[in-house]
């Protein structure tokens, strides 16, 4: 597995994938935390209003970078028609599983740089106390698992299909749907019906007392429930589909 | 005879290293023109330049008598056929749709398509997706691709790769039957001697981007009669060349 | 000539269903924006234009030029694959106009999304039961000028894709086109920004207010990039060694 690893890595040199996950990070970290940090508000519930605000950051930005990453590696194979010779050195399984690994690991390796860059911004812009380290923690894993879910599920189309237009397309409609369902909290059961919607499901933090004449006067945040059931459904979820995903490629015919 | 195609000091520099050096290409009306020479020697390069898919660093085309420029591109393509490299093909269409992409940018009848699947024989998997396409069977819709127009010249590389001995064969005595069945002027590139020995009439020798010969076969056959061909071929190339 | 080709283009696209998901992708805003509008009706006093924001807003901020880019690497590649620029640069066409009768055929896919877009607003409009006639003008307007704006959009793309083989590269950087986008809106500046002018021409942020810029202002800007990238993409496509 390592071999296939280290393989993996230098099939990828001179594609520049690293570096074009870091671009995404970057706009990442650069959209989700710009903004106007003047008022007294802000400043005073500054780290709430991170963990209000950044899930739908995620939820843009986290589904796209995955479906870049898993079809550039993919797409290599497909490009040259390695899979034929790969699939003779290399079990079949073997070969989903580092690909999987090894995009896993720079999507959540993005995942921890934008993170820490939120925690980075909170300490730099001086919000009020220190950071609520455990839920950030939290946080961190409600981020990271919808991902890995959405991450999984990219990476099998980027396999199955050699028409990569199938997996971009169907990625960026299910991240639409993800992303809008977030603007829905009334109709919870939307987002636990995609995947994409778990940025959505796993948010723990509301803002309350908002309302258009008062706006931010009598607004607060406050920590939710932890949708601890759903975050299970999830890690099933993602174990369902590694398994689907990973039987399907291996009958595939290459 | 008339000269239907000639180059003059063609040149094609990629960065430091001159992949075809100062070639003058002299190629006859109805003649089977055999490009020879060992991989990487710069045949493609030179075939890629006389479809204006490649432009030269230096020198003249001249097809048909007219020369090669963006203003008659159009007009000179339109009488060649071709098959470059490996054949090209949508993997997602059918043979016969292939064809008929072809067929409306060329604008030539639609029972064209159905000549030139029944020469290359290919009417049987004409319906099947290309993708599920052998290679010999890919080989053989790029070369009904290129005589869909039934052109005045046919510019064939490495039209072999992929078949069978027995496709070889057919192959061969497809191409050899042009000239007098179409009157078609046909330039055939190889890397193997026995090929273009079996077929051409004429032949040209490149080797790292040079013509080290040209003028029909024959000649070359009595240039010394010591030699057999294969050795003459070897001398003209460079020992280190394997074929 | 060109009349060929675009008859050539659209038999390569058979049999792929790329245009499936033009049809499904304006379905998403269009239920689900209507669900949000319908739940802050409280706040989005101003019916028709008030859901027109909600239904376009992310379209044509992410998804849409996402889309488009996707559509044009998928179009280049068709080429890219299998040696076919061998074949479709020997026929007896000109270079420029292939590069052309790509853009006509993107462009023709934006026009068809932009109508759909159109089309399942007003009818989500009226099953939601908005008591007022549908804006008609404004609607054509916005999905005219939105399809400009697109094919700005999808001529950069294009000519992006000459180069790029690949599908991520031309996809993140629609991705982030669209965000600087939105940027370049937010700075008032999405008026002369590529990436801006389908979001600026669709008017999603702000649908009552008439363009600052004027009609006659966004339709130069536009027709200006549109020839500018094509005379560059036809430049390029003449010079380039395949």
């Amino acid at each position: 597995m390592i071999r296939l690893l280290k393989c993996e890595y230098k099939k990828t040199r001179g594609r520049w994938i690293f570096v074009m996950a870091l671009v995404i990070t970057a706009a990442q970290i650069a959209w989700g935390l710009y903004g106007d940090y003047d008022s007294e508000f802000i400043i005073k519930n500054g780290w709430m209003s991170f963990l209000y605000q950044l899930p739908l950051v995620n939820a843009i930005f986290l589904p796209l970078l995955s479906i870049i990453v898993s079809s550039r590696l993919c797409d290599i194979e497909h490009k040259g028609a390695m899979m034929k010779q790969l699939a003779v050195v290399a079990d079949r399984w073997r070969i989903y599983d580092a690909k999987l690994i090894y995009g896993l690991a720079i999507v959540l390796f993005c995942n921890i740089l934008s993170w820490s860059a939120s925690v980075i911004c909170g300490y730099a812009v001086g919000f009020e106390g220190d950071v609520p380290i455990r839920l950030y923690l939290i946080y961190l894993l409600f981020t990271a698992v919808p991902t890995i879910a959405v991450y999984i599920f990219q990476h099998t189309l980027s396999l199955l299909f050699k028409n990569q237009a199938v997996t971009f397309f169907t990625g960026i409609i299910g991240a639409f749907c993800g992303l809008f369902s977030m603007f829905l909290p009334q109709l919870p059961f939307l987002r636990r019906m995609f995947i994409w919607g778990y940025y959505g499901v796993l948010q723990f933090v509301g803002m309350f007392g908002w309302t258009k004449e008062t706006r931010y006067a009598s607004a607060y945040f406050d920590v939710m429930d932890f949708n601890w059931i759903f975050f299970g459904v999830l890690i099933l979820i993602c174990i369902m589909t590694y398994i689907i995903g990973k039987l399907l490629f291996c009958r595939k015919e290459v | 005879m008339k000269e239907i195609v000639i180059t003059n000091g063609l040149t094609k520099r990629y960065n430091e290293n001159l992949s075809v050096n100062n070639l003058d290409m002299r190629v006859k009306e109805g003649r089977i023109y055999g490009f020879l020479g060992p991989n990487g020697a710069g045949k493609s390069t030179t075939l890629k330049m006389l479809l204006d898919l490649v432009r030269p660093t230096a020198g003249e085309i001249d097809i048909f008598g007219k020369r090669l420029t963006s203003k008659t591109r159009s007009d000179i393509l339109r009488n060649i056929g071709s098959l470059i490299e490996s054949p090209s093909y949508y993997g997602h269409l059918t043979g016969a749709e292939n064809l008929k992409i072809l067929q409306t940018l060329l604008g030539v009848p639609k029972k064209n398509i159905d000549e030139a699947l029944r020469i290359v024989r290919l009417e049987r998997q004409q319906n099947k997706k290309v993708s599920a396409y052998s290679l010999g069977m890919k080989q053989r819709l790029g070369l009904a691709g290129a005589l869909l127009s039934f052109p005045k010249l046919l510019i064939l590389d490495e039209p072999t790769n992929g078949l069978d001995p027995a496709g070889i064969q057919e192959m061969r005595s497809l191409i050899c039957s042009l000239p007098d069945q179409y009157g078609m002027t046909v330039i055939v590139s190889s890397h193997l001697l026995a090929e273009i020995d079996q077929m051409a009439e004429d032949i040209g020798i490149i080797a790292n981007g040079k013509m080290m010969y040209q003028g029909p076969l024959k000649l070359l056959h009595e240039t010394d009669k010591s030699k057999n061909l294969e050795e003459i071929f070897l001398d003209l190339t460079g020992k280190e060349v394997s074929l | 000539m060109l009349l060929k080709l675009l008859k050539a283009e659209r038999m390569k696209l058979k049999r792929s269903p790329v245009w499936l998901a033009f049809l499904i992708m304006p379905v998403i805003p269009a239920l689900l924006g209507t669900l949000n509008y319908l739940n802050n009706l409280d706040l989005l006093k101003s019916e028709w234009y008030s859901m027109w924001t909600q239904h376009t807003l992310f379209t044509c901020y992410f998804f849409l030029p996402v889309m488009i880019g996707v559509y044009c690497a998928y179009i280049m590649r068709l080429e890219h694959s299998n040696h076919n620029w061998n074949k479709t640069l020997t026929m007896p066409v000109s270079r420029a106009e292939v590069f052309i009768s790509k853009m006509l055929t993107v462009s023709f896919m934006v026009f068809v999304s932009e109508i759909w877009i159109g089309v399942l607003f007003v009818v989500s409009g009226k099953i939601v039961g908005i008591a007022s006639a549908p804006p008609y003008t404004d609607i054509a307007v916005w999905c005219i000028f939105g399809t400009l704006g697109g094919i700005v959009i999808a001529a950069v793309q294009l000519f992006l894709s000459i180069y790029v083989k690949s599908f991520a590269l031309p996809v993140g950087i629609a991705f982030a086109g669209g965000l600087s986008g939105l940027l370049f809106l937010a700075k008032n500046l999405g008026h002369i920004w590529p990436y801006s002018l389908m979001a600026y021409g669709m008017n999603s942020n702000a649908p009552q207010e008439l363009m600052e810029s004027g009609y006659g202002t966004f339709v130069a800007v536009c027709v200006v990039y549109i020839a500018a990238v094509t005379v560059m993409g036809s430049m390029v496509m003449n010079k380039k060694d395949m």
